[in-house]
């Protein structure tokens, strides 16, 4: 049985796409119908639907941030009011987008697709498509690409303004509030954000594995796949390992 | 009809500076002659230092003329880019055009009429001119006269200008901010999931609406409204998102009588309240609340938005731009109209955002 849940800020909305499904694909089951980012996040992670609904714009993290948290099997398609760049972005790559207010053969028609490609990722095929789906969620939260490269990250710590020089960090982290800097001998927070720090840092260096995670390849010392098909890095010169979310698990299949 | 329109688009172009005229040349001679006749009277009666009373209408006419004339060299000699940036309200550089035109134009004028008194008259106007001490100073007093009200026409224009201007930016914004994609789309997908399930919502949900959309045409035509008027339509705005929210939107309008009595600018008060929500609550996970009062403490009309939003953090991480144009056309627009007695001050609290829109009381009656 298939296993789906809603995300939808607006409570009409998220009933009404589960009246819908119920009577279109009565086989569906729904697990979950969250009302923000945050709450679809966690239960994605608990439940581990295989498939997720996601509006874009929705209080807490918005449907892109959810989606590049994943790290589990769970496909997305987004549902989405406008969003004229998602449109574009997704129109090959997602496994679907539904455009608010949807005719219900247009919902028939991307309940096929889902079915069509969970078919084939039971098969053991990956999904066309991946690789396209990440760019575009990378392209979609960041803004314009600015040329700015980053060489030094300024941390303050008490009365200190410690400067660390980009190619010693291993990796950053972000949580709630911060951004964890992570070198060799020492971990220090800043404010910048991921997605800023994605714009500043060369892309070929640096490479957005989550969405909370960015890490410098030269310290990558190898990938690590548990049974559940999910995929971890090991970074040199730190113990514990990092998770990779779905949507970036195709760049280490080319390596 | 025909002769009539001409000089209409002819009188509402002879103020500015444009590199293409469409009114035929009469009209603007027409117009041109029309304004240097009654000056010309005027200076009849209260001089006439030169030569004959007649000698004053004439030189209005060629200073009229001349002015003309120079413009339109002007107006062929700039680039069409330039003449645009020049006559965009507010610019100083069109002031400087403007009244350097005024000059030129008085003392081109004046020579010409000069010599075509010595030339058809066979008089010596130069001579007399020359050796008169009062006509010269007279004719410098004129210049003065000419360019400081020039400057001063120029400055009452561009104030009306910039108002008119304003106001329609204003209400570009509601109408951007009622096709606004995600608001119209997602009002519509409300309605539709509701039809079904629960029909007298999606009734009531579809009429508030309505009341929404059928505030604006008042609030487009005209640049004045009274509060009570603004407070129907943000009221409309506020409940229609209050069905979508549900439980995350809580809303309170409070006014005193007075104040919904009182006349203010259109579509100063909606933005804000779009602002709290936009910004303030519907990024917020659990939501909130947004309080608007409205009250008159002496002779002033103060109105309050406030939400217990995201507040200030809200910039960090809302994908939506334009905040920053909605408050500064409001800011802008306040200042226009009342000067420096008018305000709007932003002021972040311990949670959320409250907006004080404070401005001199007036009413109707």
């Amino acid at each position: 049985m298939t296993r789906a849940l809603i995300a939808d800020d607006e409570p009409h909305l998220a009933l009404y796409l589960q009246e819908q499904l119920a009577l279109l694909w009565p086989e569906l089951e729904i697990v979950h119908i969250a009302r923000n980012g945050n709450d679809a996040s966690a239960a994605i992670e608990e439940l581990e639907p295989d498939l997720a609904f996601l509006d874009i714009q929705m209080p807490g993290l918005n449907g892109l941030e959810v989606a590049q948290g994943i790290e589990g099997d769970t496909r997305v398609v987004f549902v989405t009011a406008f969003d004229r760049y998602a449109v574009q972005a997704f129109d090959h790559a997602a496994l679907d987008y539904l455009l608010k207010p949807y005719k219900s053969d247009r919902l028939v028609r991307t309940i096929e697709r889902v079915k069509a490609a969970l078919a084939l990722q039971a098969a053991g095929h990956d999904a066309p498509g991946d690789a396209r789906f990440a760019n575009a969620l990378q392209q979609l939260t960041r803004g314009p690409a600015a040329p700015a490269r980053l060489r030094f990250i300024r941390a303050g710590q008490g009365e200190y303004v410690h400067q660390i020089a980009v190619s010693d960090v291993l990796f950053f982290h972000a949580d709630e509030k911060y951004t964890v800097v992570q070198t060799a001998s020492a971990e220090y927070l800043i404010r910048t954000t991921i997605i800023e720090l994605t714009e500043q840092l060369d892309p070929e260096q640096f490479w957005q594995v989550h969405r909370a995670t960015l890490i410098n390849l030269n310290y990558l010392a190898g990938t690590r796949r548990d049974e559940r098909s999910r995929m971890f890095l090991r970074i040199k010169g730190h113990a514990s390992e990092l998770r990779v979310s779905r949507a970036y698990v195709h760049l280490f299949k080319a390596m | 009809m025909k002769i009539n329109s001409s000089l209409q688009l002819a009188w509402r172009s002879f103020w500015v500076l444009k590199k293409f005229r469409p009114e035929p040349v009469w009209a603007q001679l027409a117009i041109a002659s029309a304004l240097a006749l009654p000056i010309g009277f005027c200076m009849m009666f209260i001089n006439g230092v030169l030569r004959g009373r007649l000698f004053d209408l004439f030189s209005c006419l060629c200073i009229a003329y001349s002015m003309l004339a120079i413009r339109r060299v002007i107006e062929k000699l700039l680039p069409k880019t330039s003449i645009d940036t020049v006559s965009e309200a507010g610019s100083q550089r069109a002031a400087l055009i403007v009244t350097v035109i005024a000059i030129t134009g008085t003392v081109l004028g004046t020579a010409l009429s000069l010599s075509a008194d010595a030339w058809l008259g066979g008089w010596n106007a130069w001579g007399a001119f020359l050796a008169h001490g009062a006509a010269q100073s007279v004719f410098l007093a004129f210049v003065m006269v000419v360019a400081v009200a020039n400057w001063f026409w120029w400055r009452l224009r561009v104030r009306q200008d910039t108002l008119l201007h304003q106001t329609m930016e204003a209400q570009l914004r509601l109408l951007q901010a009622q096709i606004e994609p995600h608001f119209l789309f997602n009002t519509l997908a409300n309605v539709q999931s509701l039809i079904d399930r629960d029909a007298p919502r999606a009734k009531l949900m579809l009429e508030t609406f309505t009341d929404f959309l059928r505030a604006s045409p008042d609030q487009l035509r005209n640049t004045e409204s009274t509060l009570a008027a603004e407070l129907a339509m943000t009221g409309s705005y506020l409940s229609l998102l209050q069905i979508r929210m549900e439980e995350r939107l809580r809303f309170e309008i409070d006014a005193s009588d007075e104040a919904l009595a009182a006349t203010l600018p259109t579509l100063l008060l909606q933005p804000l309240v779009e602002n709290a929500i936009q910004h303030g609550l519907e990024p917020k996970v659990e939501g909130g609340r947004v309080r608007i009062r409205a009250r008159v403490v002496d002779g002033r009309l103060d109105i309050r938005v406030e939400d217990d939003g995201l507040g200030l953090a809200s910039a960090r991480r809302s994908r939506r731009q334009g905040n920053g144009m909605a408050l500064s056309n409001i800011r802008e627009r306040l200042h226009t109209r009342y000067g420096a007695s008018a305000a709007l001050t932003l002021m972040p609290q311990a949670v959320g955002m409250q907006a004080l829109l404070s401005l001199p009381y007036r009413s109707p009656a």
